[in-house]
């Protein structure tokens, strides 16, 4: 009864695995058998004059876009945690971003971003702050923290509703109980609230390092890149040289040379996950 | 006594004061929240029904004057937006129906039949769930040229099933195994078969489950971007997150029926989710983010 869902796993994610190492090492390009080349499509990649900012803008969107989230999405379930009115339909709408497709995400905040005519523009200069349009993307300085920006407000709300739901989890009486012992609100957080969402923000952050490291159509809508090569990540690279140049051998050595990583990441998170559920 | 009268009155009093500051900080941080939230959604919206005089140039206006279909019109019209959402659903729906099914069906073998090897299986599921698409499209671009199948449907629906199943396998096992083996041994006593036995017990028990994962998978394919972009380069099997990104490639952007295009992408995954929230929040917990 698994063996349909395992020739699926197996013909289009090990096989084609394989196939992507092994293309590493040839000179394939669209529409041409290939040869074996050994390491010199390692070598051409690495000496892309550029390669060393695109590993650098990779990190940075990925570490910067979790970090941020994390933090948010922590304020967010505290705050959400306290009794106010209409609290129900405030946790639906924080939800919201997280259910926009990632490219409408792109799209909207290109639009608010555009320096002609978009709203942060028009709204900087009616406040006075600004008097002249400033391109937002289109420069090497604020193109990476815009970017970032979207990562942070499509992917919030994922965390904030885990950690929500882990906040609930935590007995009230431990509370309690530090409040009696004179500790204050810092302190509870510090000795009751981390220790007791740990698991959450462990598998949270982990699982949101793969996917941020991993963005794509947001960096492709909203930058293309550039401008010269300031938001270029692991992705967008792989995708310029393989699909739209063709040159498939140079290409595939880029998801190779991030496999440590990502595997890394995968092995640590299945185990944790494993010995959570078993426990 | 007086004094500690006092230490204890001051100490209600400055207990009162920290229950106003933090209710304050509450309200403040919601509020922020919802305005950065829902601004960038107002203004798809607002774009999306107004007129192209009040979107550009000096006369920018927050709230729309008049309203107006003309971007709908445009996008669906002008650029074939009907075909992309009618690609869209078509390989969103497949794409669901075949992985509920096959996920299912792994998930009940996972949870019930013993073979050798079923723990490395159960395992190797979460980690080829968890492995990122940025990491294999160039070999399966290679590979769907090799077997004829790029600038079609079917590439993206075997696709999307391949990245879907593992996590859905991996979240119903967790509701099969809530469901005690009992029933269906009962059943099977009674003469019902294997498949039999999944489809009239473990289906309707486990629904929740089986809504979760096929919500999951049917946004999946639907939000889709990198390999909807590599797969298919003709009009024909163009899904909607290509054909949007397609109004961007121009100097001057389309930005009315752009905005009016991700309505029509946006409004049908959000609404499944609000309506589903209580399914997918539980598929949630029982799957990936248990804790």
């Amino acid at each position: 009864m698994i063996v349909p869902a395992f020739f699926f796993v197996l013909g289009l994610i090990v096989y084609p695995a394989a196939w992507g190492i092994y293309f590493a090492f040839t000179d394939k390009v669209v529409g041409r058998p290939e040869e074996f080349v050994g390491i010199k499509n390692f070598l051409w990649v690495l000496g892309w004059p550029d390669f060393g900012l695109m590993i650098v803008n990779t990190l940075v969107l990925t570490v910067a876009g979790v970090f941020i989230k994390a933090i948010v999405g922590m304020t967010m379930a505290l705050a959400l945690n306290e009794e106010f009115p209409l609290r129900t339909i405030v946790r639906g709408i924080m939800f919201l971003p997280w259910t926009v497709p990632s490219f409408v995400a792109g799209l909207i905040w290109k639009w608010l971003f555009d320096d002609q005519n978009g709203l942060f523009n028009w709204g900087l200069a009616a406040l006075g702050l600004i008097s002249q349009p400033i391109p937002w993307l289109g420069m090497a300085a604020t193109a990476m923290p815009a970017v970032i920006i979207v990562v942070v407000w499509k992917g919030f709300p994922f965390f904030g509703i885990a950690y929500l739901a882990g906040l609930q989890a935590i007995p009230s009486e431990q509370y309690e109980a530090a409040q009696v012992d004179g500790a204050n609100a810092l302190q509870r957080f510090r000795y009751i609230t981390i220790p007791g969402l740990q698991h959450v923000i462990l598998i949270t952050v982990m699982l949101s390092t793969i996917w941020t490291a991993n963005t794509f159509d947001l960096v492709y809508l909203m930058t293309g890149g550039g401008p010269s090569n300031a938001t270029e990540v692991f992705t967008l690279l792989t995708f310029q040289l393989g699909i739209q140049n063709g040159r498939i051998g140079d290409a595939a050595t880029i998801p190779l040379m991030f496999l440590p990583f990502f595997a890394g990441l995968i092995v640590i998170l299945t185990r944790y996950m494993m010995s959570r559920e078993e426990a | 006594m007086a004094s500690a009268a006092a230490t204890v009155g001051q100490r209600a009093a400055s207990m009162r004061r920290g229950k106003v500051i933090k209710k304050l900080v509450v309200y403040a941080t919601v509020l922020f929240y919802l305005f950065v939230v829902l601004l960038p959604l107002y203004w798809m919206f607002r774009s999306s029904i107004s007129e192209n005089a009040e979107m550009y140039g000096v006369a920018i206006q927050f709230f729309p004057s008049k309203f107006t279909l003309a971007q709908f019109d445009a996008a669906i019209n002008k650029w074939k937006f009907g075909q992309f959402l009618v690609n869209t659903i078509t390989v969103a729906l497949i794409t669901m129906i075949m992985t509920t099914v096959m996920a299912s069906l792994a998930a009940y073998s996972l949870v019930r039949i013993r073979y050798p090897g079923r723990g490395v299986l159960a395992r190797s599921i979460l980690f080829v769930y968890l492995i990122p698409g940025g990491l294999l499209f160039i070999p399966i671009f290679i590979l769907m040229q090799r077997i004829g199948l790029l600038n079609s449907l079917l590439a993206m629906i075997v696709t999307y099933q391949t990245f879907a199943i593992p996590f859905c396998t991996w979240m119903l096992i967790g509701y099969f195994k809530g469901i005690p083996a009992e029933l269906e041994e009962a059943a099977l006593i009674d003469g019902c078969t294997r498949i039999g036995a999944l489809r009239r017990v473990m289906l309707p028990l486990a629904a929740p489950g089986l809504v979760a994962a096929a919500i999951f998978t049917f946004t999946l394919a639907w939000n889709e971007f990198l390999y909807a972009l590599v797969l298919c380069s003709s009009n024909a099997c163009r899904t909607l997150p290509i054909g949007l990104a397609g109004l961007v490639r121009g100097d001057i952007y389309l930005w009315g029926p752009m905005m009016a295009g991700s309505v029509l992408a946006a409004i049908p995954v959000m609404l499944l989710y609000i309506l589903a929230q209580r399914f997918v929040v539980a598929g949630l917990a029982a799957g990936a983010v248990k804790g």
